[in-house]
């Protein structure tokens, strides 16, 4: 297992962009780990101060004050708390429930399994946004509830995945083998199909944590995140609008920090992917 | 070698790879008259492919390299000759290929019809320019029609006239193989190159493939370079044999006389690990080597019993003996 | 016959599928909320008016009973009532739909016309500056908040430059409504001032929603240009010395477009999930905004018939677009 690790690291090393993709997402993690010490002026999360408000960018505020006066630079930071939480929690959570929902539909062929597959069919023929919004919309404004929404509608991504995974994994001679030899289903399924499915699971979560985070931002842009004065990305976006084209910087910071972190693990993932996902490598012809 | 309609000389072709430059063709020399079946055979990797697609020119361009060598066809090198020009006058024209597998050489969304009227259509034609073949008038089409027609008879397709609306996958493997024969004869060529034509297909077909081919070949008096790893399909229908071993030209003789009278250690080794009547199967001990590192000189003088100093340093000169059976050997076997 | 076969067997699943939406939609609307009744009325209803909701909607029949006239309704075209404006939800929805479709087909039609030649240029120069280039481009069109770079857009468009409206469909009231595209309308009844309008104020949400379309769609055409080139049967019109141009523009395009067109469905949900806020930031009076604005009002009974009525569209975009695939791929009809 180490040694695929350590070959893994050294091939991704050598791919500039996949390099470029994982220092954007240490430097998102850095920045969320650390926005206390880093932020010049870290109670502006929640305080305000109206008399500073839409400033531009200058050394005090490197990139202004928002419509409350409060320093955009600083709440931007504590914005990328906001992100990494939701976009970790919510693939989490759905990888931990549609993963063995998967495994499980993958492994058994009753009405069960086809049940299960026709409800993530069903949750998979809708953009995934379009449910968010109604679910977000039905709890509440809350982070909690973004979280919500986002996983209850990335489960059946994760069983479709791993389900498709599962039936091909079971037609290989080595599983054969060790359900003749009398494994339980639990042990074939954890043991043997799991290892051999986890990188393309792995290589999905990196992947998707791009388009959670998009989505998660409509969400907040939307109005359905965290509510004020939460320094949520999406909603700095939404409330930037009214002040435009005067106040650029309040649009631009959040913006930008959007797109640098997305497009970290999408170049991440992609690189990912082609290293581990052999079906996708094309071989030199020879 | 005299008048030869096709004559490969001293070819040599590399291929870049992630771990490096492979040379996968070692000076390599073949040729063939006119009329004759020559046999390429040798085990996978030996190079027997890279050869047949060097003649033809379509070796991928962004890793193989021609880094010495001459391909002289017709008199003509071809090596000197712009990509264009090949396409346009020889490949498809003088020279045609059979490929190894004829499920994925159809494109798949076309109608066989589809495929074979526009190989009509852009090859076949008399004429010089390709906007007359874009103007063939009705007549022309017709004519063009009646001929595939008559050559997918001549192939023992049944229905030709069903077949040309059928989708590849809707036919079956030794009538996929017929009209790759049929559409390697349409534009009538010179000499058609073979890559390992039976491999794909069961071997109750095998046969039956073979001989058509030999057939037909025969009657339009047309070369064919067929390359295989089969020794008996060689036997069925090769004039002469030449042998492939990592790269390089070890033996080439005529059909008898490779068979009876093998003179390369390679070549016998090949010959007695056929099953026997006596029972037992003989390998040869050893493997192929990488190509990214080759052995020096004689690349099979690792496994060989009778490698001597000189089959490491340098690779044995061609040698044209007046009994027409060439090996590059230091120590071929003599008959009496 | 065979098409009749293939759409039949397509119908038996999107049926259910249609089904299994208004079940989620019912379950998110009455089930989820604490008390779907107070949730109907809104922030604003007194006792008064929620018991009489109460009773009026049913609601304080048993569940299964309740999701029967749930389905019966929808499937009669009753959403409800919009707390909001007072109107059936399915009307306000009927009216707005023009509006979304007029601006998502010219992002698709947009995204296609661009996306497939540069996606096969894309892949016959393969690792040339061009190929470079349109990477960076494509991987970054994914990367983007939509809504954030319809905010973009604007200010630099219409804000700085000023050579687009900011927002909205139409200025002024807009050509006779026939098809409820200003566009076909516009021509129509050669209304050319319309005409004009409509078509720039098109501008904007087109490139904006088609942006990330496109990238999606170079992407899938070069990797399926890609893998043609190295077929086997590239191959062998290349020994047989067909024409490049031949071989290029016929037989290996038809072999990638058929690929692409499956990603059709994908780019519609790309679409459609980048319409809502894409309509929200141009003031574009379509589904979207119409999600937008009742969302701010609380309105959840909108909510969910957007949610239905979006879903369905995009499960029968996917119909077709599977129906397609059908009849243009001869290897389906095995």
């Amino acid at each position: 297992m180490f040694e695929s690790a350590k070959f893994i690291i050294s091939k991704l090393a050598k791919d500039r962009t996949s390099l470029v993709g994982a220092c954007l997402i240490a430097g998102l993690l850095l920045i969320a780990l650390f926005a206390p010490l880093l932020a010049p002026y870290p109670q502006d999360v929640s305080e305000f101060h109206p008399p500073e408000r839409l400033l531009g960018p200058s050394m005090l505020h490197f990139f202004g004050t928002d419509r409350m006066g409060s320093d955009i630079f600083s709440r931007m930071l504590f914005g990328a708390r906001i992100t990494i939480a939701i976009a970790v929690i919510a693939i989490g959570v759905s990888v931990l429930i549609g993963v063995p929902i998967g495994l499980i539909a993958g492994y058994n062929k009753n009405w069960i399994s086809d049940g299960l597959m026709r409800v993530s069919d069903i949750f998979l023929a809708v953009p995934q946004i379009i449910l968010a919004i109604a679910i977000a919309q039905t709890l509440g404004p809350s982070i909690e509830n973004v979280i919500l929404a986002l996983s209850a509608t990335y489960w059946p991504f994760w069983a479709r995945l791993v389900y498709a995974e599962t039936r091909s994994a079971l037609t290989e001679t080595y599983v054969e083998a060790s359900i003749a030899l009398g494994a339980s289903p639990f042990r074939v399924m954890v043991f043997h199909v799991l290892p051999n499915i986890s990188s393309s699971i792995i290589v999905r979560t990196t992947i998707g944590m791009g388009g959670t985070i998009l989505t998660a931002a409509a969400l907040g842009f939307l109005g359905l995140g965290p509510p004020a004065p939460s320094p949520e990305w999406g909603r700095t976006i939404a409330e930037s609008r009214e002040f435009l084209p005067e106040a650029w910087w309040y649009a631009t910071a959040p913006g930008v920090a959007i797109f640098l972190v997305v497009m970290g693990f999408n170049l991440f993932g992609d690189g990912l992917r082609d290293i581990l996902d052999p079906r996708t490598r094309r071989s030199h012809d020879g | 070698m005299g008048d030869s309609l096709l004559s490969v000389e001293n070819l040599h072709v590399s291929f870049s790879t992630e771990n490096g430059v492979a040379e996968v063709l070692d000076g390599v020399n073949l040729s063939i008259q006119t009329g004759e079946i020559v046999g390429l055979v040798g085990e996978s990797g030996c190079g027997k492919t890279t050869l047949a697609r060097s003649i033809l020119g379509v070796l991928p361009k962004n890793s193989a390299k021609i880094s010495d060598g001459s391909i002289i066809f017709d008199n003509q090198n071809l090596l000197d000759m712009k990509d264009q020009d090949i396409a346009r006058d020889i490949r498809g024209r003088l020279i045609t290929f059979i490929p190894q597998d004829p499920f994925s050489s159809f494109n798949p969304v076309f109608t066989i019809g589809d495929q074979i009227m526009d190989l009509m259509k852009w090859k076949y034609s008399k004429h010089e320019s390709p906007w007359f073949a874009l103007r063939a008038r009705k007549k022309e089409r017709e004519n063009n029609f009646q001929r595939v027609l008559e050559l997918l008879q001549t192939v023992q397709l049944p229905d030709p006239e069903g077949i040309l609306r059928k989708y590849p996958h809707e036919v079956s493997g030794g009538q996929r193989q017929r009209i790759m024969i049929a559409m390697a004869l349409l534009p009538e060529p010179r000499l058609i190159i073979a890559d390992e034509p039976t491999t794909a297909l069961d071997v109750t077909i095998q046969a039956q493939i073979l001989k058509l081919l030999k057939r037909l070949a025969r009657e339009r008096n047309v070369s064919v370079i067929f390359t295989t790893h089969d020794l008996g399909a060689a036997y069925e229908i090769c004039d002469r044999v030449t042998v492939m071993y990592a790269g390089q030209e070890a033996e080439s003789a005529s059909v008898d006389k490779f068979f009876e009278k093998p003179r390369h250690p390679y070549t016998k080794s090949l010959l007695g690990s056929l099953p026997s009547k006596s029972g037992g199967l003989k390998g040869i001990p050893g493997q192929i080597p990488a190509l990214i590192n080759p052995p020096s000189g004689c690349r099979f003088h690792p496994r060989c019993s009778l490698a001597s100093e000189d089959c490491i340093t340098r690779r044995p000169q061609v040698n044209w003996p007046s009994d027409d059976h060439m090996v590059r050997c230091y120590h071929p076997k003599i008959y009496d | 016959m065979r098409v009749l076969v293939l759409i039949l067997n397509r119908l038996l699943w999107f049926i259910p599928t249609l089904i299994g939406l208004m079940i989620i939609t019912f379950t998110i609307s009455h089930v989820i909320p604490a008390d779907p009744v107070a949730f109907f009325a809104g922030d604003n209803a007194t006792p008064e008016q929620i018991e009489a909701l109460r009773v009026r909607y049913g609601l304080d029949k048993p569940l299964h009973i309740q999701l029967v006239n749930y389905l019966i309704g929808v499937t009669q075209g009753d959403l409800g009532v919009s707390i909001y404006t007072q109107r059936p939800i399915s009307e306000d929805l009927l009216a707005r739909l023009p509006a979304t479709m007029e601006l998502t087909f010219m992002a698709v039609f947009f995204s296609t016309i661009v996306g497939v030649p540069l996606g096969v240029f894309a892949a016959i120069y393969r690792n040339s500056f061009l190929d470079h280039f349109l990477r960076v481009l494509t991987v970054s069109g994914l990367a983007i908040a939509s809504f954030w770079l319809a905010i973009l857009f604007q200010l630099l468009f219409a804000m700085e430059l000023q050579i687009t409206p900011l927002q909205g469909r139409i200025d002024g009231w807009g050509p006779e409504s026939i098809t409820g595209f200003f566009i076909l309308d516009s021509l129509i009844v050669a209304d050319w001032d319309s005409l004009q309008s409509a078509l720039s104020h098109l501008v904007l949400p087109t490139l904006t929603l088609a942006f990330p379309a496109m990238a999606t769609i170079v992407r899938f055409t070069r990797a399926g240009v890609l893998d043609a080139i190295n077929s086997n049967y590239v191959l062998y019109e290349q020994a047989m010395g067909l024409p490049s141009n031949l071989i290029i523009w016929k037989y290996v395009l038809r072999n990638a477009l058929i690929g692409t067109v499956t990603q059709i469905g994908l780019i519609f949900g790309i679409l459609i999930a980048g319409a809502v806020v894409v309509e929200a930031v141009f003031d574009w009076p379509g589904l979207g905004l119409y999600a937008v604005e009742a969302i701010l009002n609380s309105d959840y009974n909108a909510i969910m018939g957007f949610t239905l009525v979006t879903g369905a569209f995009f499960i029968i975009v996917n119909l077709v677009v599977d129906i397609l695939h059908g009849v243009i791929d001869p290897r389906t009809q095995a």
